[in-house]
């Protein structure tokens, strides 16, 4: 058992490189304490970027963003958030990152729950963690409950995977996700898209209990139920029509 | 007193929806025309609505060719053939353009990334690190 053991932390060893790929479309308000507040180090990590991919913010997130000491990656018009995490993913598979972590640049995702998103890919015990909100969702308006479930529901009937928050924004990926994973959706929708693709590349799927803080600010910019219909005819689409 | 009955032809006795329709093709042909014109449409693209166009108005005047249509269907009133058939032409067009929509929403997407990965990165060392 112990050799076994030395064998695994020394693979680790090797040194493993984390991205952390912050979307961020008019941010400005939140994007500083969200960077800043990122913890510096992390167990088992050598190398960590942070990319904030501006996703055409008629705002100041783009100045504010570089003058943070972070890579920014700028789209010129807006996307959406499935445009800007797939932008993450290539620019991670680009530069042959090990883990992808993706956050949410309102500020709704505590910083201490990386960590605990991050060790099971670092234990090389999943491809793709789930920060999951609904493990623990004290404090989670009772509307934003019932969406989620909803769209739970639906990611279950069409993809045949079952997790407790579909659209949560804090993920993380392994090297294998970030090479098999292809993001087509281009908006919200991209949350159930994740999940189809793990089930079409055999991703081994973790969750971990996170934490979620709800300001009015994160509750504005977040996820509306009307647009569980959207979301739903976008996946709908995605599963029976397009290549 | 609107059909043009076979045996005793009624000329001037047209329902206006025929007329109509007529006009809505010649105005439509017209359209077709002017860009053969201002060689923006070739001449097989204008031999092809002009074909088009004149078969469907050859279609207005022939008589009973919905019920003819609905019985091939095995359906009842001419009119429930042409609901039906239109119903499905617009289903058809709804999907093919929600289609070609996310296409194109795709491949925009795609050519803001390049962009964004070729001329937008803004590449700083993390000072944490």
């Amino acid at each position: 058992m112990p050799i076994k053991k030395t064998i695994k932390m020394s693979h680790i060893s090797n040194g493993m490189k984390l991205l952390i790929v912050i979307p961020a479309f008019n941010e400005e308000k939140t994007l500083v304490k969200v960077i800043k507040t990122l913890p510096k180090k992390f167990f088992r990590i050598t190398h960590k970027e942070v990319v904030v991919v501006n996703d055409g913010s008629k705002d100041q997130t783009l100045k504010i963003a570089k003058s943070l000491g972070v890579t920014v990656i700028s789209h010129y018009i807006n996307r959406g958030l499935g445009g800007a995490l797939g932008t993450g993913f290539a620019y991670a598979k680009e530069h042959g990152f090990d883990i992808l972590i993706t956050f949410d640049a309102d500020g709704q995702h505590n910083p201490a729950d990386i960590a605990p998103v991050i060790t099971p890919i670092a234990r090389k015990k999943a491809d793709m963690v789930i920060g999951s909100r609904l493990k623990n969702p004290a404090g989670m308006p009772w509307y934003r409950i019932v969406g989620v479930w909803g769209l739970n529901i639906i990611t279950f009937v069409f993809f045949w995977v079952w997790t407790s928050d579909s659209q949560s924004g804090l993920r993380a990926f392994s090297k294998k996700a970030i090479e098999k994973i292809d993001i087509k959706a281009n908006k919200m929708e991209v949350s159930s898209e994740f999940f189809n693709e793990a089930q079409k590349h055999n991703l081994k799927i973790v969750e971990v209990p996170i934490q979620s803080i709800y300001t009015q600010y994160s509750l504005q910019k977040g996820q509306k139920n009307a647009n569980v219909f959207r979301i739903l005819s976008k996946i709908i689409y995605r599963r029976f029509f397009s290549r | 007193m609107s059909f043009l009955h076979f045996g005793q032809l009624e000329l001037f006795n047209i329902a206006p929806v025929k007329v109509i329709f007529t006009i809505f093709v010649l105005f439509a042909w017209s359209r077709a025309f002017l860009k053969f014109r201002h060689k923006s449409m070739n001449a097989k693209e204008i031999v092809f609505w002009t074909i088009l166009w004149a078969s469907i108005t050859l279609a207005i005047y022939i008589p009973g060719k919905t019920t003819l249509l609905a019985n091939l269907l095995g359906m009842g009133r001419g009119f429930d053939a042409m609901i039906l058939i239109g119903m499905i032409t617009l289903f058809y067009a709804v999907y093919r353009l929600y289609t070609k929509a996310n296409e194109n929403e795709q491949v925009i997407t795609e050519l803001v990334r390049q962009i964004a990965l070729k001329n937008g990165v803004t590449k700083k060392r993390n000072r944490r690190n």
